[in-house]
């Protein structure tokens, strides 16, 4: 006796069936995989590490866009600028650090931060040209 | 009271180029660290700033690759000629 399990009016859609494969095309595949599995393994350091891409480092970032009208002027001027700037922020920072950074999300800290690393990359330039104009003199 | 968004209010757009151009030196230069602490209080000051945001991704980008090697040399500092030998095979 056959039994038919398919309902009536809901058939399964038609599958065309698939051929066996043959041993030769299974070993073909399967030579392709085990070559393809071999040239997937990571055999150099800079492999494992990802560091054989292309690192977007320094061409990932171009310079900062210019703003119009920027004010520019000589070495010296541009040191007298960088220390009456640094002067006036770290003023405006110790006058009002209490009030400004009391909110809990503030980023007082950062801007601070980077004042005294600025301060300090300045300090490290007068000395170099302290030091410079002064083995000039001897 | 002056809050963190009051901040920009305070800078000039000169003094944040400049700023912004030293810490482009920096990062050139592989100084990641401290790129990243001017560009972080650029952040504060100027948050919605597009390139400042691009910058700091770049700094931690590689920041992260330069902890990858640290961490590399760290482990493998004692055998590194061999463990590269064995790597080969």
């Amino acid at each position: 006796m056959k039994i038919d399990y398919t309902l009536p009016g809901v058939l399964p859609e038609h599958v065309a069936p698939t051929s066996p494969e043959s041993p030769a095309s299974y070993a073909q595949t399967f030579g392709e995989q085990f070559r393809r599995l071999r040239s997937a393994q990571k055999s150099d350091w800079r492999e494992i590490l990802h560091l054989d891409a292309p690192v977007r480092g320094a061409d990932a970032l171009e310079p900062p866009p210019v703003p119009h009208g920027l004010h520019t002027a000589d070495a010296a001027s541009t040191r007298a600028w960088w220390r009456t700037m640094l002067q006036r922020h770290s003023a405006d920072l110790a006058k009002g650090e209490e009030e400004r950074w009391s909110t809990p999300d503030d980023d007082g800290p950062l801007v601070s931060r980077m004042l005294n690393l600025l301060r300090e990359s300045q300090q490290r330039e007068d000395q170099i040209l302290a030091r410079t104009f002064i083995e000039g003199e001897a | 009271m002056k809050t963190s968004r009051d901040l920009s209010s305070d800078w000039s757009l000169d003094e944040l180029y400049y700023i912004a151009e030293r810490a482009y030196a920096l990062y050139l230069q592989g100084c990641w660290e401290q790129a990243s602490i001017l560009f972080a209080g650029l952040h504060a000051i100027a948050p919605q700033d597009a390139y400042v945001q691009r910058a700091l991704a770049a700094c931690a980008q590689a920041r992260e690759t330069n902890k990858r090697v640290h961490n590399f040399e760290l482990t493998h500092s004692d055998n590194l000629f061999g463990w590269q030998q064995s790597a080969r095979k």
